[in-house]
Order: C-alpha cells, then sequence, then structure tokens
C-alpha cells in the first residue's frame, strides 16, 4: 500500500464513491476531479486497494461451509407445526363450486390466449428473418420495466439502436424487459435501475434485460451496482457473473467473455467451473467451459469507445443535464 | 463454495411457501445464507462447534420467527440482525460485552512496521480485523463480507446510520494510515517524486 504525502484542497468524498453513496452528478464531479487532480487520483487507488483487502478478508471463506449432515440438522430441528398465520393470509373455506369454477375459468383463458397467440403469428406480415442471436436472447417478459436509460452516440458516427421487434428505439426511455436490443458499433448506452445501480454498454452491444440480470450476447458492459443488487447476474454465452456488490465490466469477445473487475465480488460460472472473484483482476470464461487469468489484455478500442475501466477515462456524457437527463433522476 | 444466488423474488416466493408449511422450502435459505452466517460469527471469535450451533440456533430462530419479518425488505441484513443479536447474547454470558463507544484515535499503538509487512497481504488485514474491538469488527463484516448498505448496517445494529457511517470512515481511515506505515520505503519514494 502505498500513501500520497500531498493534500487535495476539495477534499472529495472517496469512501463514499466507492461505497456507491453518492448521486451521480457527484459521482460525475468526482470522477471528472479525479481524472484531473493526481493526488486525489493516488488516493482514490489506496482506498481501492484497502477496499479490496477488506473484501477478502471479510467474505466467507471454505472454512465456513456447513460440516457434513449440518443442514439436514438444521432441517430436523425445525419444528413441525409454523405458529399462527396472520389474519390477512389465513387461508379460508371455499365454496365448493368455487373449486371446480377456478380451474374451468383459467383453462378457458389459457385457449383464447393460445388461439390469439395462433391467429396472430399466422397473419404477421413477412418480413426480413430476425436476427437469431437477438432472438436467442428474449426471454420473460414482466409487467413494468425498472430500467431507465440514455443513448449517446458519438459524434460523426450517426447509428441507433435496434430492437428485436423491429420498434424503434428513442435516445431516451425504459428498456422493455426481455426485449433484445443491439447497439451500433459506436456509442455508449447508459442504464439505471433500482436507485444507483448503473449499466453502461458500449462496442455494439447486444443484450436482453429482465428483472433478475442481463443477457449479453456480444459487446461490452460495465457494472457499477450497489451490494442491494446482490443476485443480479449477467449471463453470456461463455457462462454466467452472479454480482454481490461490485463494479466490474463484462466483455464478449471471440474468446470468450472476459470479466475485469475493479471492486467488490462476483462469482463467475461456465458449465464446468465456478468461481468466486473478489480482488481485482480479469478472468476469462472461455467457451470450453473453463476460467482462466488472460496471459495478456486484449486489444481493445471499439470505433468511438473508450476504455471504462477506471473513473479517470469513464465514458460520461459531455453535459449530463441535457444527454442523460433521466439518468440524473434514475442514478 | 456457496449456492449460487438466488434472485429476491425467489428468495420471497420460498419464504411466503415457509409461512404456508412447506418446511422443506427453508433448506435453499439456510444453503444460502449458512456461509455467511457462520463467517460473521467466526469473525466475532465464535470457534469450532460452538460456532456451528451457534449458526444452527440462528437459523432456528429465524424460521420460529419468520411471521415477523418484512417481505417488503431484503432477507440477508433482517437474518443478519438475528445473529447478531445471538452474538451478543453468547458474548454477554461469556461476561464480555459489546460496545459502539468511539474508538482510540490509534488502533494499532503497540505494533511497528516490519519488513515483512512491506507487501501488504491477507495475513496484515486478518491481523488488523482481528486487532478491531467487537463493535468495529461487525461494521467491516457487515459492510465488506455482506455488501450491506449504511440504512441496512444501522438496522441491524440498532445503532443511527450517521454513527455507524462515521465509525467506519474513522476506522478506514486509521486502517489506511496504518497499512501505509508498514511500506515506509513505498512512502519515501513517493515523497520523492516530482
Amino acid at each position: 500500500m502505498t500513501a500520497h504525502t500531498a493534500t487535495c484542497r476539495e477534499q472529495p468524498d472517496i469512501q463514499g464513491y466507492l461505497d456507491n453513496q453518492l448521486t451521480l452528478p457527484e459521482r460525475l464531479r468526482f470522477e471528472r476531479h479525479v481524472k484531473d487532480c493526481r493526488t486525489c487520483n493516488r488516493a482514490l487507488d489506496e482506498y481501492r486497494r484497502l477496499f479490496a483487502g477488506l473484501d477478502d478478508v471479510c467474505s466467507p471463506t471454505s472454512a465456513d461451509d456447513p460440516s457434513a449432515g449440518r443442514i439436514d440438522q438444521v432441517m430436523k430441528r425445525l419444528p413441525t407445526t409454523r405458529p399462527p398465520v396472520s389474519v390477512a393470509e389465513e387461508p379460508r373455506t371455499v365454496p365448493f363450486w368455487q373449486l371446480w369454477f377456478r380451474p374451468f375459468a383459467i383453462g378457458v383463458a389459457l385457449c383464447v390466449t393460445i388461439a390469439g397467440w395462433v391467429l396472430t403469428s399466422r397473419f404477421r406480415p413477412a418480413g426480413p428473418a430476425p436476427d437469431a442471436g437477438i432472438h436467442q436472447a428474449t426471454h420473460q417478459m414482466p409487467m413494468a420495466s425498472p430500467y431507465a436509460y440514455s443513448f449517446l452516440p458519438v459524434p460523426g458516427k450517426p447509428g441507433s439502436i435496434e430492437k428485436s421487434d423491429g420498434g424503434t428505439v428513442s435516445p431516451q426511455g425504459t428498456l422493455e424487459p426481455g426485449a433484445a436490443y443491439r447497439l451500433p458499433a459506436a456509442g455508449t448506452l447508459f442504464v439505471s435501475f433500482a436507485g444507483t445501480n448503473r449499466l453502461e454498454f458500449t462496442r455494439g452491444a447486444q443484450f436482453s434485460a429482465v428483472a433478475s440480470g442481463v443477457t449479453l450476447l456480444s459487446g461490452q458492459v460495465l457494472c457499477d451496482l450497489q451490494p442491494q443488487a446482490s443476485g443480479f447476474t449477467i449471463t453470456t454465452p461463455a457462462g454466467s457473473i452472479a454480482v454481490r456488490g461490485t463494479r466490474f465490466t463484462v466483455e464478449v469477445t471471440v474468446r470468450g467473455t472476459e470479466v475485469r473487475l475493479d471492486r467488490g465480488v462476483v462469482e463467475l460460472q461456465t458449465s464446468r467451473h465456478r468461481e468466486r472473484l473478489s480482488t481485482a483482476g480479469t478472468r476469462l470464461l472461455t467457451p470450453e467451459g473453463a476460467i482462466i487469468t488472460p496471459v495478456s489484455q486484449p486489444a481493445t478500442g471499439g470505433a468511438g469507445t473508450t476504455e471504462p475501466t477506471s473513473p479517470a477515462n469513464l465514458p460520461v456524457p459531455q453535459d449530463p443535464a441535457n444527454t442523460a437527463g433521466n439518468l440524473n433522476q434514475g442514478f | 463454495m456457496q449456492p449460487l444466488s438466488l434472485p429476491q423474488d425467489q428468495e420471497l416466493d420460498l419464504i411466503q411457501q415457509v409461512r404456508r408449511g412447506r418446511r422443506d422450502a427453508f433448506r435453499p435459505l439456510v444453503e444460502r445464507y449458512w456461509s455467511r452466517v457462520q463467517c460473521l460469527l467466526r469473525r466475532m471469535g465464535r470457534t469450532g462447534d460452538g460456532n456451528e450451533d451457534l449458526c444452527q440456533e440462528v437459523f432456528l430462530r429465524a424460521f420460529d420467527r419468520l411471521e415477523t419479518y418484512d417481505l417488503t425488505r431484503p432477507f440477508g441484513p433482517w437474518l443478519m440482525k438475528i445473529a447478531w443479536n445471538l452474538t451478543c447474547e453468547a458474548i454477554r454470558r461469556e461476561g464480555r460485552r459489546v460496545s459502539f463507544q468511539p474508538l482510540e484515535d490509534d488502533l494499532f499503538p503497540d505494533r511497528q512496521p516490519e519488513p515483512a509487512d512491506q507487501a501488504v497481504d491477507r495475513v496484515t488485514f486478518e491481523e488488523c480485523l482481528a486487532r478491531l474491538p467487537i463493535g468495529a469488527r461487525v461494521l467491516f463484516l457487515l459492510r465488506h463480507g455482506m455488501h450491506l448498505s449504511y440504512d441496512e448496517m444501522a438496522l441491524v445494529l440498532d445503532e443511527p446510520i450517521g454513527s455507524v457511517k462515521g465509525q467506519l470512515f474513522r476506522i478506514r481511515g486509521q486502517l489506511k494510515r496504518y497499512l501505509q506505515s508498514a511500506a515506509p520505503e513505498q512512502v519515501q519514494e513517493e515523497a520523492h517524486e516530482p
């Protein structure tokens, strides 16, 4: 661990930043300041190392795994009867006719839905074959979208976001859960959800988002998530990354899925291996199911993008008040 | 090591099933949280079978009090509060006490940096953590081990959020200064930078 000897008059809240307690304008101000202030940049690095060390030493280890039969013992010791449930949840007596009416009603509703689906798919106008990759990512469709987004194109490199149903995608709005999106080669999509969690998609990312996480088929996503987002999962063709409140980048390339952890803890999972990554570092999830430490950093630099591995070069909007207005509320 | 994480809606579903009388639905919750609870207890100084017994008690009490759990809040902090309460009870039974009093300015006064400390490694962090009073150590375990937010930590510890945050920042600052002193050569090196 190193020390910074000089002091900075501004004294930015480094711990608050690393604890994800700053609002978006505060974060942006902090990141701009750190970019220019050598003292704070160094202090940030020191605190990062401190946080990584603390994360590592405070997290559960294999010594905390239950010994054989312990969980069975707990289950055996659970009382067989539960305390009385509250009035609101108390099961009520259902009249006999209702027992049959409910399944009947559900059956009718199901038939109507299936018939509607068959009819609409039969009379759907013929069009170009949709991108198979995009549709692969489409799954469950919750009602409300928790994801607010703002797209920031690179000046001089026009392009728009494509959506799996062919619908137009405005520069700002909310992502439809379950729908698949594809970004142009240049530009960044800023997504915020559930408080101060944020995702930044770049490099022509193809993805879909549902409440429990994101499926990333190609491109890159930088994740800056609060501890409360624990359980949020990034799924890629080579494996998945389960979040424990952290900041990291996931990039899907032909070599596999590269995960660069900046801070916090993630659990990596492929078809063959699982690894808990709790210190800053890089891992490659290969298509064969291995999890390896890449020997050298891959060449990066998609057109019009920057390398978002540190606050100093995060791709932030020029003027967040104008270009990413909804994020100011969402972050 | 740990079971795969359960999304919060799945967790909620399991809790509701348990409330409706399906005891088996409690097992995934035990499997998911066992190592976290055990880690908290171990770092609080509980070791061996006593630790696992207390861990078991945490889950039995959670099962017993599941009706009082507020479904709109995350389950993890609620469980950690039970674990912390049981830990405090056990500590008091041993005649010790848990205090959140302000700490000394220098938490590590009697330890001089050694050459081996120049590389700040896991052992150094382990030692620093072990030297913290229990009331301070739990802050780190909840924040860095369980990744709870400040308000969740305040809820678990029954302390005002300001004092939780202030204490955490202060100890981190002390820890950082201490770790810097354990790497004197690097400090010197930087002091001579143009």
